[in-house]
């Protein structure tokens, strides 16, 4: 064992605490060392209440959405949203990339994942009555939150370019005309025109990859921040 | 210093012992559980089921109506198949989502047993039941 890894006293460090006041600085207990371990120790250090696994499904949808921001950069690599240039890249990611195909599927399963995890989540806390006060704001930007997400499969359903993404695309923008008075102003503004074409794809691209991003990244911060606050619900 | 991160135990103003959790190792394992399984999950269903590209998208074809859509879509697609009205289904989506956002604002019960909110858990029942309906019953819908 090193110099560097023993107290002044020259016992042996028990732990990882100990080797970083002692050995990590040369003046042993420095005050940044002592400011990180008591940081460090009451993070770990903090009461949570006792909870199921149902309670980890927030936690999973959140780290799938970090998976798809990883997997949604490398596929903005090569992707072109344009008509027919959509389709040919998304082509050439499955047979010419490395691995292109692998990050595409991981992108389209850990966002189904996100959904499915979110879904569990929103449920759980309903059937638990946790969204009862004071967390009814944070109810409401769970909602926003999980609309959200349905968002981004809406949007990403058309990126490739595919016949039935097309088809599917067709049916719910002409679904979102029929509503009263602002329908069809909101139509055309997905759609970018009065039909469906490579103006659409480009409109699309920006809400899936910046609008919709943008604002979960807002919403999950305050989404945190008072769950951090309120703690978590007890359960029954 | 106190190097013991294990579940410890707390005396109650009763006098009773109960537990208590704290971070390390209780919670921070549990997430690293969650995070390692749902990376074997994904991975294992990317790996198996890899997605396959449909033909790209004709404008000027002519599909079967209701071909392709979104499964995320397949209650709507339900509701639109029993309403009959366009206007009217997309209206009661939107109303729908409003009512259950709006869920705490018109629960104002103090009991948290599901049980014992009838005025959420008849809804809830229903609405599960809808969406298990249109699991099965909205045919074209991929």
């Amino acid at each position: 064992m090193s110099p560097r890894s023993q107290t002044p006293e020259g016992t042996v460090p028990k732990n990882f605490f100990e080797r970083l006041k002692s050995g990590s600085h040369p003046e042993g207990n420095a005050d940044w060392t002592h400011a990180i371990h008591e940081r460090v120790e009451s993070l770990l250090r903090k009461p949570v209440p006792h909870i199921s696994w149902w309670s980890c499904f927030g936690g999973i949808a959140f780290f799938l959405f970090l998976v798809q921001v990883a997997t949604g950069i490398l596929l903005m690599f090569f992707y072109i949203p344009a008509d027919p240039e959509a389709h040919i890249t998304i082509l050439f990611l499955g047979g010419e990339v490395p691995y292109g195909w692998f990050f595409r599927t991981i992108h389209y399963w850990s966002g189904m994942g996100m959904l499915v995890a979110l879904s569990v989540h929103v449920m759980r806390v309903f059937v638990k009555g946790a969204y009862q006060r004071p967390r009814h704001l944070n109810w409401v930007i769970g909602c926003a939150l999980f609309f959200l997400t349905a968002g981004f499969t809406l949007t990403g359903d058309l990126l490739p370019w595919t016949e039935s993404a097309y088809w599917s695309a067709v049916w719910w923008t002409g679904l979102v005309d029929h509503f009263p008075v602002i329908g069809h102003q909101l139509m055309l503004f997905l759609r970018g025109g009065e039909k469906i074409t490579g103006l659409t794809i480009t409109r699309f691209y920006f809400f899936h990859v910046f609008l919709l991003p943008s604002l979960s990244v807002l919403f999950m911060v305050i989404h945190f921040a008072i769950v951090r606050k309120q703690g978590i619900s007890e359960p029954l | 210093m106190n190097t013991k991160f294990h579940r410890t135990r707390k005396r109650t103003a009763a006098g009773s012992e109960e537990r208590e959790r704290i971070f390390y190792p209780t919670q921070l394992i549990r997430i690293l559980m969650s995070v390692m399984g749902t990376i074997a999950v994904v991975s294992g269903v990317a790996a198996f089921y890899p997605l396959p590209l449909d033909r790209i998208a004709n404008p000027l074809a002519n599909p079967a109506p209701g071909t392709g859509i979104l499964w995320i879509l397949k209650p709507v697609v339900l509701l639109e198949k029993l309403v009959l009205n366009p206007a009217l289904t997309i209206s009661l989506t939107v109303v729908f989502a409003l009512l259950f956002v709006m869920v705490p604002m018109l629960d104002l019960s103090e009991q948290r047993s599901i049980k014992r909110r009838t005025l959420v858990a008849v809804p809830f029942l229903l609405w599960m039941l809808f969406l298990a309906l249109s699991l099965f019953f909205s045919p074209g819908v991929k």
